[in-house]
């Protein structure tokens, strides 16, 4: 079953037409990788999935996505679109509250109410993005203390809290050390388990170690998609031959 | 390029940036230098406290109790009248308006700016304190909170530009980050943009305020001109200001009476400069 | 979920209510000035002389606007160049040393200073200790002492806002720091400096409290002697309503000076416009 379907969507900011015409499916219950050189239009479509890319001005937009056959347009409200499909961003921005206000501030937004019932989302929710035996005895500190890898598993854990059904990450190991970088694809692999994975990354690697399925993106048009080991070892597309080439040469 | 023809250029702008702007000392150095007997005959405690003001009366009886009560209570009620709506307004700004609207309403707060106090002072009177006397029937309109209500209006500008200011600089990524969890826009303003810019938005506060204690037009023609204690917001009231403005010209030179009202602009510089470093320790503050 | 969405919905109507607030405020200003001052205007009333008993309850305006201008014109004579010169300073050459930021400390609190403890300094100083009683160039300084830090701080920020690049390109050929200066930072920055003496301009026209005290006077003739009183706008607003001369007169008076400080704020805030475009890369 397809997650997320994109049908001849196209964007733009202003008058410049970034995304062209994309055509594209991502399956439930795996991890997809979108690769691409740096502008070709990989964050723009991410974050048209969740309808925060009109949060830009100047954008503007055509066709049709749908998050498990709904389309994303048709919603009343673009809070149900955002709370289906979380995303989790590149540089990690935690929220200036708490460590556990910021776990906290979607569910207490949804009605969540009840110190017990409060303090289990917190630790199930940290505990599935391993940090909650880092910081369970400093939940009621600032959150903007933590390291870089532990923000951006905390981002990961507000996001979670949420329960979505689709989460995008855009390259969200791309400030991060080796060892961060490490348990967070870690973690993935045991989400995808339950959900859908986008992830957009720069590192060739990483989508090779993690992504069932790649997607090369090229100046805001879908060039190719198929099996990440098959987009690695033997594109259809020249242009995704010389992309990927980059890992071997 | 610091070439040998650079070096007394730069000694001389130096010189000349230092010296106009130890001005500002040498103006409260003077000031004080000139109220001097008033602190050591009074004494600073009495003075301030002192709610009689007979500077010409054969005994001369001077304190400026009752113009502090009424420069402080005029500035403060202007800031609870012009906090909501300023804030309101800079919250509209930075995240509900419509650009258009928004590019509409940046340009038109500079022209409030420009209006001079006067001419608010002048349309506050005629106007508002007309109103005042037509409908609660009362023989003179002119109070603090007649006073207070202009001088909001003359501050709104300044708390609305500094605070959009603050609610502009933070950070995109936590806005995407809060939005993206499907909260509401209400939402995500009431707990993560506003707590992020409180600060400035405080910083934005003070500085209405210092202005607030300052003007003088406007509360001249406003605030009623007794100098009595003011027991309510709708009692008259002569601020600091308006005292100075109403009685330098007639002081003789040398008098306690000259020198007094020497020592209550020496007051209000104090006040006025307290409430600024305030707000630049404020706005340090966020930068850390 | 339904009392969320109830107060999301007030506070996004007290928002909007605030906003237009603004606009309203502005336009009822504006508009009642134009109504109740607008059957004043005439060629008589800005280019004649006070008439009438008592003296200003009819007549026009023109020695009024004559003395804003010249007490306009020394202030600014006074304070521009100093004024620049500091913000050459701070932008150019103090960079984060503790003289500059003192230096910028003291600006920023003489920009808060009220206007009428600078017509009381200038009165102790000028009227009467060095004798010049109440005239234009007392007022003069007074106003020039008000506007020196708008100056400063405008000037500064359009300095600043010039690219680093230019500072850079100028040092990397060798050149004196004098020259780039003059031929590249000046010029970007000129529309931004322009705009704050504009504004330091208007803003002076329009201050009564310090020339009340050290200027101004209710009837004077037009003649620009240095150390004779002036007539200007703005005290000659406040008299003619304090006094109960003439309502209608100063509905007269307070238009053509809002007219022209709303001129002179819209070519400042356009040369800003200006200032930005030029210097955003
Ligand atoms: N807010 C915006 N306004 C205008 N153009 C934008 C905006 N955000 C991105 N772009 C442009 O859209 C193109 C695609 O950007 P992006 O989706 O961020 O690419 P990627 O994530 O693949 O590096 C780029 O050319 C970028 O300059
Ligand atoms: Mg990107």
């Amino acid at each position: 079953m397809n997650a997320v379907e994109i049908k001849e969507f196209s964007t733009w900011y202003g008058k410049g037409e970034i995304l062209h015409n994309i055509d594209l499916s991502f399956r439930n219950n795996s991890i997809t990788a979108v690769i691409g050189p740096s502008g070709c239009g990989k964050t723009t479509l991410l974050r048209s999935i969740n309808r925060t890319a009109e949060l830009e001005s100047g954008f503007k937009s055509q066709g049709d996505i749908q998050v498990f056959d709904n389309s994303i347009y048709q919603v009343k409200d673009v809070s149900a679109v955002r709370r289906q499909v979380g995303m989790v961003y590149q540089t990690p921005a935690v929220l200036p509250l708490s460590i556990r206000e910021n776990v906290l501030f979607g569910p207490r937004y949804y009605g969540e109410k009840g110190r017990s019932r409060l303090d289990s989302i917190v630790e199930k929710q940290l505990t599935r993005v391993a940090l909650w035996e880092e910081v369970k005895d400093r939940l009621n500190r600032p959150a903007d203390k933590l390291s870089g890898g532990q923000k951006q598993r905390l981002a990961m854990a507000r996001v979670l809290a949420i329960e979505p059904q689709v989460l995008l990450l855009d390259e969200p190991c791309s400030s991060l050390d080796p060892a961060s970088t490490g348990l967070i694809e870690e973690l993935l692999q045991k989400l995808a388990a339950e959900l859908s994975i986008i992830i957009v990354t720069h590192n060739l690697y990483q989508a090779r170690r993690i992504a069932g399925e790649t997607v090369f993106l090229l100046d805001g048009s879908l060039v190719e998609k198929g099996l990440t080991s098959e987009i690695f070892s033997s594109p259809a597309d020249e242009r995704t031959r010389g992309f990927v080439s980059g890992l071997y040469g | 390029m610091k070439s040998k023809r650079e070096k007394p250029f730069i000694a001389g702008v130096t010189t000349i940036a230092v010296l106009s702007s130890l001005l500002l000392l040498g103006m409260v150095f003077f000031m004080f230098r000139e109220s001097l007997p008033i602190w050591s005959d009074i004494g600073v405690f009495q003075f301030l406290t002192g709610t009689t003001w007979r500077p010409v009366a054969a005994e001369p009886i001077m304190g400026i109790a009752a113009m502090l009560v009424s420069t402080l209570w005029v500035a403060l009620g202007a800031l609870v009248i012009a906090a909501p709506i300023g804030f309101g307004c800079a919250i509209f700004m930075a995240e509900f308006a419509p650009r258009s609207l928004a590019a509409v309403i940046r340009p038109v707060l500079n022209m409030l700016t420009g209006i001079p106090s006067v001419v608010y002072g002048f349309l506050g009177a005629a106007v508002l304190v007309k109103y005042f006397e037509a409908t609660f029937d009362l023989a003179s309109g002119e109070s603090l909170f007649a006073a207070s209500l202009v001088l909001a209006i003359m501050i709104l500008p300044f708390i609305i530009a500094n605070s959009e200011a603050a609610l502009r600089a933070v950070a995109p990524q936590i806005r995407y980050a809060g939005l993206s969890l499907g909260v509401s826009r209400q939402y995500y303003t009431v707990h993560i943009l506003v707590p992020m810019a409180r600060k400035g938005m405080i910083g934005a506060l003070v500085l209405g305020l210092g202005r607030a204690m300052g003007e003088t037009m406007a509360v001249l023609m406003l605030a009623g001109n007794t100098l009595l204690l003011p027991i309510s917001w709708f009692s008259k009231g002569e601020p600091l200001s308006a005292l100075i403005a109403l009685e330098i010209g007639s002081a003789t030179p040398g008098t306690a009476h000259y020198q007094a009202l020497f020592a209550a602009g020496l007051v209000l510089v104090v006040l006025v400069i307290t409430v600024n470093l305030m707000m630049n320790t404020i706005l340090a503050g966020l930068k850390r | 979920m339904k009392k969320r969405i109830v107060s999301d919905y007030i506070l996004t109507g007290f928002f909007w209510a605030s906003g237009l607030f603004v606009l309203l405020v502005l336009a009822a200003i504006l508009m009642y000035i134009i109504w109740r001052g607008g059957p004043s205007i005439s060629m008589e009333f800005i280019f004649g002389s006070p008439a009438g008993y008592p003296l200003g309850s009819e007549g026009g305006i023109w020695p009024a606007i004559i003395g804003t201008l010249r007490l306009v014109l020394l202030a600014l004579i006074f304070a521009a160049i100093p004024g620049l010169i500091t913000a050459i300073y701070l932008s150019e050459y103090g960079g984060y040393s503790s003289l500059a930021r003192s230096i910028n400390l003291l600006i920023q609190s003489m920009m808060g200073l009220p206007s009428i403890v600078i017509g009381l300094f200038v009165y102790a100083l000028c009227v009467v200790e060095l004798r010049w009683g109440i005239s234009l160039l007392a007022g003069g300084v007074a106003l020039s002492i008000m506007i020196f830090p708008v100056i400063v701080i405008f000037s500064r920020d359009a300095l600043r806002a010039v690219s680093n690049e230019y500072r850079l390109a100028g040092r990397s050929m060798g050149v004196a720091d004098t020259y780039t200066l003059r031929r590249l930072i000046l010029p970007r920055a000129a529309p931004g400096i322009l705009a704050g003496i504009l504004l330091a301009l208007g803003y002076a026209a329009g201050a009564t409290a310090p020339i009340m005290v050290t200027a101004a006077a209710i009837i004077a003739g037009s003649s620009g002697v240095l150390l004779e009183p002036v007539m200007a706008l703005p005290y000659h607003l406040y008299i003619l309503f304090n006094e109960h001369m003439s309502l209608d007169n100063a509905y007269g008076t307070a238009l053509v000076l809002v007219a022209m400080l709303v001129f002179v704020n819209a070519l400042a805030l356009w040369l800003q416009h200006i200032q930005e475009r030029t210097n955003t890369r």
